[in-house]
């Protein structure tokens, strides 16, 4: 029973929502009604990890652990943010720079950061492997996709320029389709599978 | 004590009776039976009490230690006393049953009752006997080896005789002979003499040639450090090394044998081919440990260093003018893709009955870009009075809708409705479109609604999973709700084919494509320059990281080697 219970719900749960695809003025109450039950659960266990997260770093705290600075940190910071939060509205300006002006900075930074990785790494396959075919045509994309993006190539329209420009830039679309279908197929078995009671993704095991 | 049972009724009733208390049956006839043998029966029968069976069977145990402990030890009379009286409570205790007693008697009385386990460790204590015994009679033999070395017998006499010990000796005169002299080291007055003393202590200790040395009875010898070497190599303990080689399993042997002053049987030690490649490599290691080294003095990751530190200060430089350097008033050309001309053309057409949906999709980190982006769009828009309402799918959206109203001064434009945040992405977007569908299709539902159906869906989204769950989910429940794009510039081409199948109506990705559609901000030209300066200086990193051959040959063999 403690098995069955959950398995029906997720059946039921799932057919419903794949029926409402295709008669969706007829089920529409009972899918959102069903949304309505899904979103506040999210938003429950969105509270129950920011809970175990205070917990984690209470503990590290308490017993002066490893990185038990950079806690306070975190808990400072949250507290901070929390009591500002319930004293002013989002919408007040003052918070919303609070906010703002810290998280954009330390996100943007991190964005830089990935670029120059990624940037490096892209040179650290050509060091690694040399030169091969896979490598090269590699590279050879990037470096055409980084002129294009340039905008300095623009051929008049009708020209043989114009058409080359264009069919190059529409390789990559290839290369997109393909992983736009590839994740389509993988939701769709991913979902079957979840249907068929094949996978049980809500088991801790 | 004997009784009558009744046939009838199983009534007890007393030796001589004729007849039965309970129901008057005759008892002629029937036999008479032990009530004690009744009674164990009826134990048998009964729920038997197991802690009180394992309390008897501990106390049997206990006094069976007791009885052997006063056999071999020969306690005193007092605690033979005691073991006694326990013995007799024992065995007066009204607890034991009779057929444990029987048990215990048969256990005695017939090895054969005793159980499997219990006969095997009776034939493992046996074992356990033997073995010492053997031990004992192979130290005898070796103290009787070492005796008549000491007493100058031939080293070349048959082993089997050492081995063995002369019949015509008693073994008892062996062992007291060894542990006379044993006795005469160790004890000086048991010894017969003072020049037995002597000749008994000559040589074998340490102290007494330290002292014989100190009181100048001993000739200071000059060491001979050749010899002393050949006889630390070949030494007392002389080994003879046979080394064989099995091709078969390509395993080595070494034999050794005849070590000096013990009788050790032969031992074998197989070393296999594997284990000599461990030990080859830990010699080769260790030769490479005990090699002198030469002092690395290369300056080449300082160096390196500091060249990644110039570059960069570079960069930045770079980067930072370009940022300052280009004129607010420059024109930026370039092509005005379809899809972009799509999104100018539903901003003209926008009047203020329009009501429009604006899904806030994209992180903090990207704010610069999606301003640059969006803020002129939502500057033409305001112009037409259309109502505007905001959903977010991060949980920074409601802000960041609110720094895009500051940045493009349109407070005072319009009251904007806010529809909150929603978790997961595709959850609104099911649950809005799902909201549509019932506001069409039941009027009378459509006043739950906080706002209005909307005319239009306006998507700002910086990653395209989330996009393409707000597409997939709103165009397969509402086909003909037209739905816009505002993109970075990484997310543009992984959507574009949505727009190449008509599911998305229009989308401006990047800043080119906003400055290409002339709403570009006064800060457009400076970003955009900034961009492609960029995007120069990692071209310009690419090639000469490609075209450095030394660097490539190095990092080829490091990236071999790992």
């Amino acid at each position: 029973m403690k098995r069955v219970i959950p398995v029906l719900v997720l059946i039921v749960t799932g057919l419903a929502i794949l029926a409402g695809y295709f008669f969706p003025v007829e089920l529409s109450q009972l899918n959102g009604l069903l949304i309505n039950w899904g979103i506040l659960l999210i938003g429950v266990a969105g509270l129950i990890g920011i809970g175990c997260l205070l917990r984690t770093h209470i503990v590290r705290v308490i017993h002066w652990q490893k990185g038990a600075l950079l806690s306070v940190v975190v808990l400072v910071a949250f507290l901070i943010t929390l009591g500002m939060g319930f004293l002013l509205s989002p919408q007040d300006s003052f918070f919303r720079n609070w906010v703002l002006n810290i998280q954009i900075p330390v996100e943007t930074s991190l964005l830089a950061l990935l670029a120059v990785t990624l940037l490096y790494g892209s040179l650290r396959i050509i060091r690694i492997r040399g030169w091969t075919l896979m490598s090269v045509s590699f590279l050879i994309s990037a470096l055409i996709s980084l002129i294009l993006n340039l905008q300095y190539l623009q051929p008049a329209s009708g020209t043989a320029g114009y058409e080359w420009v264009e069919v190059i830039r529409r390789i990559p679309l290839a290369g997109l389709r393909g992983i736009l279908i590839g994740v389509a197929l993988g939701g769709l078995i991913v979902g079957l599978r979840i249907l068929l009671v094949m996978d049980r993704p809500y088991e801790d095991k | 004590m004997f009784k009558l049972i009744c046939p009838e009724c199983n009534a007890e009733n007393p030796l001589g009776a004729e007849k039965c208390k309970d129901c008057g049956t005759i008892l002629e006839g029937a036999i008479p039976e032990d009530s004690n043998q009744e009674k164990g029966s009826d134990l048998e029968k009964e729920d038997v009490n197991l802690s009180d069976l394992l309390h008897l069977l501990k106390h049997d145990e206990d006094l069976n230690q007791f009885n052997e402990k006063s056999e071999k030890d020969s306690v005193s009379d007092s605690e033979q006393a005691d073991i006694e009286s326990l013995s007799e409570q024992v065995e007066e205790e009204p607890e034991v049953p009779e057929w444990l007693n029987r048990i215990r008697q048969r256990a005695q009385a017939e090895p054969d009752s005793v159980g499997e386990v219990t006969q095997k460790i009776f034939a493992a204590r046996q074992s356990l006997e033997d073995a010492e015994n053997e031990r004992q009679q192979q130290l005898e033999s070796l103290l009787q080896k070492i005796h008549d070395e000491d007493e100058g017998t031939a080293p070349s006499e048959d082993p089997e005789r050492i081995a063995e010990p002369d019949e015509d000796v008693a073994p008892d005169t062996i062992r007291g002979d060894w542990l006379r002299r044993i006795r005469k080291k160790h004890r000086p007055a048991e010894a017969e003499s003072a020049d037995e003393i002597l000749s008994e202590r000559e040589g074998d200790s340490l102290l007494h040639w330290l002292v014989a040395l100190e009181n100048g009875e001993q000739p200071l010898e000059e060491l001979e450090e050749e010899e002393f070497s050949k006889q630390s190599t070949h030494g007392e303990i002389t080994q003879e090394i046979k080394y064989i080689v099995n091709p078969e399993d390509d395993t080595k042997k070494f034999i050794l044998n005849d070590v000096k002053g013990t009788q050790l049987e032969a031992m074998v030690l197989a070393i296999s081919q594997e284990d000599q490649a461990r030990v080859e490599q830990l010699m080769a290691a260790l030769r490479a440990e005990k090699s002198a080294r030469q002092v690395s003095t290369r300056s080449g990751p300082a160096f390196n260093r500091g060249l990644r530190l110039i570059i960069a200060l570079v960069l930045i430089a770079i980067l930072s003018l370009a940022l300052f350097v280009a004129r607010s008033d420059a024109r930026l050309y370039g092509r005005l893709r379809p899809q972009a001309q799509s999104v100018g053309e539903w901003v003209h057409n926008l009047n203020d009955n329009s009501s429009i949906l604006l899904v806030m999709d994209y992180s903090a980190a990207f704010s610069g870009e999606m301003e640059l982006i969006s803020t002129p769009i939502l500057k033409e828009i305001f112009k037409t009075g259309a109502k505007v309402t905001t959903l977010s799918s991060v949980p920074a959206g409601r802000l960041l809708f609110d720094r895009l109203i500051e940045v493009g001064s349109l407070e005072s434009r319009q009251t904007v409705a806010d529809l909150g945040y929603f978790p997961i992405g595709s959850f609104g977007a099911y649950g809005l479109a799902n909201q549509i569908t019932q506001a069409r299709n039941q009027p009378e539902f459509a006043i739950n609604l906080s706002v209005e159906p909307f005319d239009n869906i306006l998507i700002i989204g910086d990653d395209y999973e989330g996009v393409m769950a707000w597409i997939e989910q709103i165009h397969s429940l509402n086909p003909e709700m037209p739905i816009l794009l505002l993109l970075s510039d990484q997310a543009g081409p992984l959507l574009q084919p949505y727009w190449e199948s008509g599911q998305v109506q229009g989308m401006i990705s990047g800043i080119s494509d906003s400055v290409n559609l002339g709403v570009e901000s006064n800060e457009s030209p400076n970003r955009w320059l900034a961009y492609q300066v960029g995007t120069v200086l990692m071209i310009l990193m690419l090639l000469i990281g490609m075209s450095l051959p030394g660097s490539r040959n190095s990092a080829v063999t490091k990236g071999d080697e790992q």
